[in-house]
Formats: structure tokens, C-alpha cells, sequence
């Protein structure tokens, strides 16, 4: 059974969590006390992955980490649907598995910063943060008009949605508000209506009306 | 009196709630089976959090804390503590409303929409003060909201890919200066 180091406030975890839950794989979990604890850089921790991040998987002998590393992983040996990571719009994929490493270090260092109170330049952080979403905003509303629902144009999601999406819902804790990216706001909640989402705390405590707008 | 533009209409669909600014004042836009579109202060009468962070049932809003559910008129029609209606009216405050030209217009008075022209298209957010903003566009055919005393938003018309271009430098200048 695959082995997940997770941490349920973790965005990056919540990518993993989420994919595998619409794979129907089963996974056990392994709480790691991040923060307050900062078990993450313990010795014991360490050694499982040198970098001290969450998450990590360990699968059939191998150890994976790096949210979106393990989102190919995944979707790569187990996605018989192939619709997750489809062959032939994987360039425009690894653009927005990069996006989401973007993602994670400004939006998500300023939460951070507000609710673990990690010490960055959380300005420029937000500046960042801000940048970013006009981008996704924009192309999700110039896709939208070309009547698409998600990242990367197809009838379905894909783990471009799945990398971006946490880091952007969460993005009100870190101080950046989410109001003037209507599109956005539209892409999350029709993610946050998929089968078998499970919120994570922050991101939206609702169960929504089922009927998609 | 000031009519604002302060949403695609499209954007604001049945079942979602879309959040937007008048001046100073934060507002939540709604959609109700009704098909009519709902401009309210962001604001709920019981706690003073944000409507917002409620849900669209379609006949009626939710409050998220405490489930208080307000119908299209904002009235509040169920107290879930109360098992029932509060005996006195208690209402959401409630702005005046118009559509036109595909934008939705909120007043604090009587909503008198401008007159605009063509397609409306990709709303942009500029951070500079509204009276920056005002002196580089054309106000016949970009309508523009304050956000706040240092942010504009502007809702621009006309061929998209084109607008964003000239906006997006227009924004540009005004931020980097
Ligand atoms: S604060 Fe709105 S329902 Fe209580």
C-alpha cells in the first residue's frame, strides 16, 4: 500500500491526498507534526527526504518527493483513464506543475509567514502572489470564452488543476484577497464540485449545491 | 447620483456568489432562481461577517455561520436557533440594480447606468487610486470601480485581445510609477 507523509494543512499534501482519492487508491497516511513541531526537519524525517518537505510518498520500494513529481508518479502508473496526465498535452502541463512551484513560494510563504509565523519578506511574497493570479485569471477567462472549464483546455481536469488549485484557494489566509479574480473564483468552485473533493481547513468549509452553473 | 459597474453579467451565475466593491463598501452579487441579480453589502446583519462566505441556495442565501437564510428581497426568513422567523424584520442592506450593455450597475441611490458600447470583456485590475486610472482611459468605453482608496478596477469594452493589451500597459505605467 502506498505510504503518504502528509499533514492536513498542507496544500501539497492536499495535491497528493486528492489525486489519489480519484484514483480510488488506497493510501495510509503518516501524520508529520510540521508546525508546531517541526518534525519535517527532524533527523528521523531527514532521512526519508533530505530536503525536509512534505509530502513523500514511498510506493513499491521507491521513495518519491515533491508534490508535483508525485502527481506524475501517480497519474503516470495508475490512471488507467488516462485523463489526468494525457500524453499529448504534456508540455502544457509541466508549465503549470512549474506555475504551482511559483505558487508555493509566494502565495504560500505568505501564509506562512501569517498563520505559522515563518519570518520572510512577505511584501514581496504578496507582490508575487498578485502577479501570479492576474495570469491564471486571465487565461482562465480568455479559456472560459473559448468555452473551457480548466487549465488546460480538455472536457476534464488534469494535474495542471490539481497543482495550482490549493496554494490559490487558500491564498485569502496569506493576506492576498481573492475578489478581484472573478474567473478564478469560478475554476475553484467548479473543482471544489468534482466527485470525492474533500476540502482541506481554509479552503472552503462548504458542501456546495451539486448542480454545476 | 454614482452608478458603478460592478460585475460582468455573465459572471455571475445561478448557484455562485460573486464578490465585488462599490467605493469603500464590499458587496456579495447573487443570482436567485428568480434569474434577478442580487447587489447586498458584504455584510451579514447577525454578526457583521461576510455574506459572502455563504452559499446561493437559488430562493434564498445562507449566512456561514449560523445558517440564517435571506430571501431574494433580503429578508431574513429562517433563524435556525430561533426554529423559525425573528419576530421583528431583519434585512441585509440591500443596493439598487441594473443591468446594461452586459455589465451589472449598483448605486447607493436610484441605479442609472451610463451608456457604453460593444462587447464587454476582461475586467482588469489596476493597483493605483481611481483618479490615476480615470486621466489614461477613455471613461466612454471603460467603466471603472474603486476598490478601496488605492485600487481601480476596470471593466473595459470592445475587442478583448486588444483591450488587455492596451490596458495591461496602462497598468504597467500607473504600478511601476
Ligand atoms: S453571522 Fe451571519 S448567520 Fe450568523
Amino acid at each position: 500500500m502506498i505510504q503518504l507523509h502528509d499533514y492536513p494543512l498542507s496544500g501539497n499534501c492536499f495535491k497528493v491526498r486528492f489525486l489519489m482519492d480519484q484514483l480510488d487508491l488506497d493510501y495510509q497516511s503518516t501524520l508529520v507534526d510540521f508546525y508546531p513541531g517541526y518534525e519535517h526537519k527532524s533527523p528521523r524525517f531527514l532521512k526519508i527526504n533530505p530536503l525536509g518537505q512534505l509530502p513523500v510518498i514511498e510506493d513499491n520500494g521507491q521513495t518519491i518527493r515533491d508534490a508535483q513529481a508525485i502527481l506524475v508518479y501517480l497519474a503516470t502508473a495508475y490512471d488507467t483513464s488516462g485523463t489526468w496526465f494525457p500524453r499529448d498535452r504534456q508540455g502544457e502541463i509541466y508549465q503549470w506543475l512549474a506555475f504551482a512551484d511559483e505558487l508555493t513560494g509566494s502565495i504560500s510563504a505568505a501564509r506562512l509567514h501569517d498563520a505559522m509565523f515563518y519570518s520572510l519578506d512577505v511584501a514581496k511574497a504578496r507582490a508575487r502572489g498578485t502577479k501570479l493570479l492576474r495570469i491564471v485569471d486571465e487565461h482562465l477567462w480568455f479559456t472560459e470564452k473559448d468555452g473551457h472549464d480548466w487549465l488546460v483546455p480538455l472536457p476534464h481536469p488534469t494535474i495542471a488543476d490539481v497543482a495550482c488549485l490549493p496554494y490559490i484557494a487558500l491564498a485569502e489566509e496569506g493576506g492576498i484577497d481573492l475578489a478581484p479574480y472573478p474567473s478564478v473564483a469560478r475554476w475553484m468552485e467548479r473543482f471544489m464540485r468534482l466527485e470525492k473533493f474533500k476540502p482541506m481547513p481554509g479552503m472552503m468549509p462548504l458542501e456546495m449545491p451539486k448542480e454545476t452553473p | 447620483m454614482t452608478s458603478y459597474v460592478v460585475a460582468l453579467e455573465k459572471d455571475v451565475r445561478p448557484n455562485s456568489i460573486v464578490r465585488s466593491m462599490m467605493g469603500d463598501t464590499p458587496l456579495v452579487i447573487w443570482r436567485g432562481s428568480s434569474g434577478a441579480i442580487h447587489v447586498w453589502l458584504d455584510c451579514c446583519p447577525h454578526r457583521s461577517v461576510r455574506l459572502s462566505a455563504g452559499r446561493n441556495m437559488g430562493d434564498y442565501l445562507e449566512g456561514v455561520y449560523h445558517g440564517w437564510r435571506f430571501d431574494e428581497t433580503g429578508l431574513v426568513t429562517l433563524v435556525p436557533a430561533l426554529q423559525g422567523r425573528p419576530s421583528e424584520d431583519i434585512r441585509a442592506t440591500v443596493y439598487s440594480t441594473a443591468l446594461a450593455d452586459g455589465f451589472v450597475w449598483a448605486s447607493d441611490d436610484a441605479c442609472t447606468p451610463a451608456e457604453s458600447a460593444g462587447e464587454p470583456c476582461y475586467p482588469v485590475h489596476i493597483a493605483a487610486p481611481i483618479d490615476q486610472v480615470r486621466q489614461q482611459v477613455d471613461t466612454a468605453v471603460d467603466h471603472l470601480t474603486p476598490w478601496g482608496t488605492q485600487e481601480t478596477m476596470v471593466y473595459p469594452t470592445g475587442n478583448p485581445e486588444q483591450r488587455r493589451a492596451e490596458l495591461s500597459a496602462i497598468r504597467l505605467r500607473l504600478e511601476e510609477s
